[in-house]
């Protein structure tokens, strides 16, 4: 079995965020690191997934990044 | 370049029969091998973006790039039967005026940067995908610290697989040294299973280990003395790989989820003399309630300088003792493998790791 990874280019961020309809979530600063608790902007996003129900946000630190991918079902 | 030649001679001695054979074999090999395919298109798809410029083409390059290298690396460097971690694919997410998009439970999208890095790429994808697949079930059993070091070791190894050194040195610079940096505790166990990687039991038994710890503990609630015995076999393994010549240390490791024999052939005499005691060893622990036995042995390059008769006999005996194991024991092989490995002294050596297991032992 693969593991999928949904991918996507660092020049469309902000599409992507329009097309989970966050847009406006996303460009009021609403959206924070799972750990850290930075803000999401273009410059840092680096992933998301949903856990429990709920979205979480990775910025581009590597720490956060581990954390989030090793979140557990 | 030998190779080339040769197809050279048989495309000039058959013509366009001769092309048509050798295009049909070049085929074959793209459809049986997935991996290498995906590295082939990804070769396409960079020169199409290099004299077109579309975003497509790139994300095309982007993606066949990683997902065929990290597969094909993951595919040569682990022996469990879950082959840890799971082979990627990777999907672009289309956005844009009009797109709608929703994430589900446990999807995991990542963001990944323009073709010109793509050594970062490589480096990130690696990360995600051994923590996110690898320790599953047992990250709450596992200590943060050696849990980190595992995963570091286990992206050091998918990387330095890959054959692309941009991709290593953007780990080690920032990942590897950053992450070990400041914690004391995972540098301590990053040594630790830095030798079991350099004596090849890291792939071989540790991580082989673990997965059918993970299976035989799944669904438990996390226990203290679970964290202590994968915390144990880690120590348990590195006094083996830390072994000097003559020193005695434990060959067995007995818990309740965790037990492993070993058996190391180390002295010489012993097994140019006869195979028996290996067997009789070997027949004592099937006996003796472990889940797994391994069989260890580090080539005598040494003996081979010096008595070239007495490396021969060596050499047939190990043959000889493997295929007494499988015949004149109960033992069932999992896998035999010939590894090159890293000795105390720096230099380089041939090894062998067979793993076996009692006939009634649980197979997972």
């Amino acid at each position: 079995m693969k593991e999928i990874v949904q991918a996507v280019l660092g020049t469309e961020v902000s599409s992507f965020f329009e097309s989970l309809n966050l847009l406006q979530t996303f460009e009021t600063g609403q959206l924070t690191c799972h750990k850290c608790g930075d803000v999401i902007t273009v410059e840092n996003f680096r992933a998301v997934t949903r856990h429990h129900g709920g979205l979480k946000f990775s910025c581009n630190k590597n720490e956060c990044l581990s954390s989030l991918a090793a979140l557990e079902p | 370049m030998q190779l080339l030649l040769k197809i050279g001679e048989f495309l000039w001695a058959h013509g366009a029969w001769g092309l048509t054979f050798v295009a049909l074999c070049v085929i074959v090999l793209l459809i049986v091998d997935e991996d290498r395919a995906a590295i082939w298109r990804a070769r396409l798809y960079k020169a199409i973006f290099q004299v077109t410029g579309q975003t497509q083409a790139e994300k095309r390059y982007i993606s066949n790039d990683i997902k065929g290298r990290l597969n094909k690396a993951r595919r040569s460097h682990y022996f469990g039967k879950a082959l840890l971690p799971r082979a990627v694919d990777i999907v672009w997410v289309e956005g844009g005026a009009g797109a709608i998009n929703e994430i589900r439970e446990g999807e995991f999208v990542v963001r990944l940067d323009p073709s010109r890095e793509q050594e970062k790429n490589i480096a990130l994808l690696a990360s995600s995908i051994v923590k996110r697949t690898t320790l599953v079930g047992i990250r709450h059993s596992v200590e943060l610290s050696l849990q980190l070091a595992i995963d570091l070791n286990l992206i050091k190894c998918l990387l330095a697989q890959i054959g692309n050194k941009s991709a290593l040195d953007y780990f080690f610079s920032h990942e590897y040294t950053p992450q070990l940096g400041g914690n004391a505790a995972a540098r301590g166990w990053n040594d630790q299973i830095a030798i079991l990687d350099e004596r090849g039991m890291f792939t071989r038994i540790l991580l082989v280990e673990l997965e059918d710890f993970a299976k035989r503990v799944h669904g438990m609630p996390p226990r203290l003395f679970m964290a202590g015995e994968v915390e144990g076999l880690v120590t348990f393994l590195h006094r083996i790989a830390t072994k000097q010549f003559g020193q005695l240390v434990p060959l067995q490791f007995q818990k309740a989820y965790i037990r492993v024999a070993i058996i190391i052939v180390a002295r010489t005499y012993k097994l140019i003399r006869s195979v028996e005691p290996y067997v009789k060893r070997m027949n004592a622990l099937l006996n003796k309630d472990f889940f797994s036995i391994y069989m260890i042995a580090f080539d005598k390059e040494w003996l081979g300088e010096a008595d070239p008769q007495s490396y021969d006999v060596f050499q047939q005996q190990l043959t000889q003792l493997s295929t007494e194991l499988d015949k004149g024991t109960m033992a069932v092989k999992d896998f035999d493998v010939e590894y090159s490995c890293v000795d105390q002294g720096g230099n380089r050596r041939k090894a062998r790791c067979a793993r076996y297991r009692a006939p009634d032992a649980k197979i997972f």
